[in-house]
């Protein structure tokens, strides 16, 4: 079949060569690991390029790895994937990149190839503090006014920093640390196994 | 030619037809939107940072609350990616109950929908119509899962138990009197499959109106119909 995934990996490979760092084939899902330095060249060819047409772009996210190092390239901690779909084609594919530095995790905004990037690298700055170059209004998304911190980073504790309570006596709502204590919620039989322990 | 700026208006945080608080600050072109500032406030439940720390079924109950009007649909994504992923082969019987209950979802969903847009065009009596079709829906929930929302009843591989022989039924209490109770469980005196059964095939007798205005009906139909009967039926 001309359209099938397995041909698809294969025009890919072929078209990108190098560029490719390590590319994952399951469940019919084509996952990409590219080069950074030139992923926006790379990301408008698979946009603009008749064989591959991927006009849309259905998702843009973080990914934290500090804790699972052997699914990531040369120990980088913060990575970003794309998901694609070509209309015409019948095809999507997932494309992961890597940023180069684990304390300030910088990659090319794709905001001008695909406007509806805009609110989506805002949502990765906002939980995981990736910061995207040449994005034109890189402001924190989801989380409270004068936040501070990235919520999904693997090192931010899961009951938070700060809690809300209304102050009678100032007439107004505070800000606090938090008061309670994290805790384990797995049941013991099970804790031993992944991440689970303790 | 009149010279025509760009305004911001501010949609929400309370606006009858938005159903969440979210804030908009719209940047209007006439009537086009140029931009958008979005202002969450605490929507985010950050339920991805809870299920890293908790197994795959302490998870399912999150699912429910993702979507609030699609419940098991939800939950459906959720157990179908752990079986993708663990490449887990699911009964067919119970993939038959998942698609049976993503059904009942789908028209719980749009009886939400419905009533609520109703409502904000000004209509008070769909809404309410809907909410008590919403009933019978949130009673096929609660045999099979025991909550009438958020079921948490499918898993990965299957369903949390199969579908119960009996239909629960209403009993006696100081606000219903034995005959009310007598109509209520009508439709109840077999399993959930007689239920769901009988309560669409009232849903079809009552879109079938030129039929319901020329057939006589005995007292035992009449019963059983009620008050979706026509008015003078």
């Amino acid at each position: 079949m001309k359209n099938s995934p397995k041909n698809l990996l294969l025009s890919l490979k072929k078209f990108l060569g190098k560029k490719v760092l390590t590319s994952n084939f399951q469940n019919n899902e084509i996952t990409l690991v590219l080069e950074l330095s030139s992923i926006k060249n790379t990301l408008k060819d698979l946009r603009d390029k008749k064989e591959f047409n991927f006009k849309q772009l259905i998702d843009l996210c973080g990914v934290d790895y500090q804790e699972y190092k052997a699914g990531a390239v040369d120990e980088k901690r913060f990575a970003i994937v794309y998901h694609l779909l070509s209309l015409n084609n019948n095809q999507r594919i997932r494309i992961r990149i890597f940023a180069d530095d684990n304390e300030f995790p910088i990659i090319p905004s794709i905001t001008d190839l695909w406007p509806g990037a805009d609110w989506y690298e805002r949502e990765a700055f906002d939980l995981f503090g990736i910061m995207f170059f040449d994005h034109p209004d890189l402001r924190r998304i989801l989380t409270d006014y004068g936040f501070i911190g990235h919520p999904f980073r693997k090192d931010f504790p899961m009951i938070g920093k700060v809690e809300v309570r209304y102050d009678p006596t100032q007439n107004r709502v505070i800000y606090e640390p938090v008061s309670i204590e994290e805790r384990n919620n797995v049941p013991r039989i099970i804790r031993d196994e992944g991440i689970h322990n303790g | 030619m009149a010279e025509i700026k760009n305004y911001t208006m501010n949609f929400g945080p309370q606006h009858p037809a938005a159903h969440g608080v979210l804030r908009l600050v719209l940047e209007m072109d006439g009537e086009v939107i140029q931009r958008v500032d979005p202002h969450i406030g605490l929507l985010h439940r950050a339920t991805e940072k809870l299920a890293e720390n908790r197994t795959y079924l302490q998870s399912i109950p999150y699912m429910d609350r993702l979507d609030y009007v699609s419940m098991m649909m939800n939950e459906h994504a959720f157990v179908m990616t752990i079986e993708k992923l663990l490449k887990i082969n699911v009964p067919i019987r119970a993939q038959y109950i998942r698609v049976l209950f993503d059904e009942i979802t789908r028209i719980l969903n749009h009886l939400l929908w419905l009533g609520a847009h109703a409502l904000d065009v000004g209509a008070m009596t769909v809404f309410l119509y809907a909410f008590r079709e919403r009933e019978d829906l949130f009673d096929c929930y609660e045999a099979v899962s025991g909550a009438r929302m958020h079921a948490a009843y499918y898993r990965p591989g299957g369903v949390y138990r199969d579908l119960p022989d009996r239909m629960p039924q209403y009993e006696i209490s100081k606000n219903k009197t034995s005959k009310q109770i007598k109509t209520l469980n009508v439709n109840r005196q077999g399993s959930l499959l007689d239920f769901i059964f009988q309560i669409g095939f009232l849903v079809m007798l009552m879109s079938m109106k030129h039929y319901l205005q020329t057939i006589e009906f005995g007292s035992k139909e009449r019963l059983v119909l009620g008050w979706y009967l026509p008015r003078g039926r």
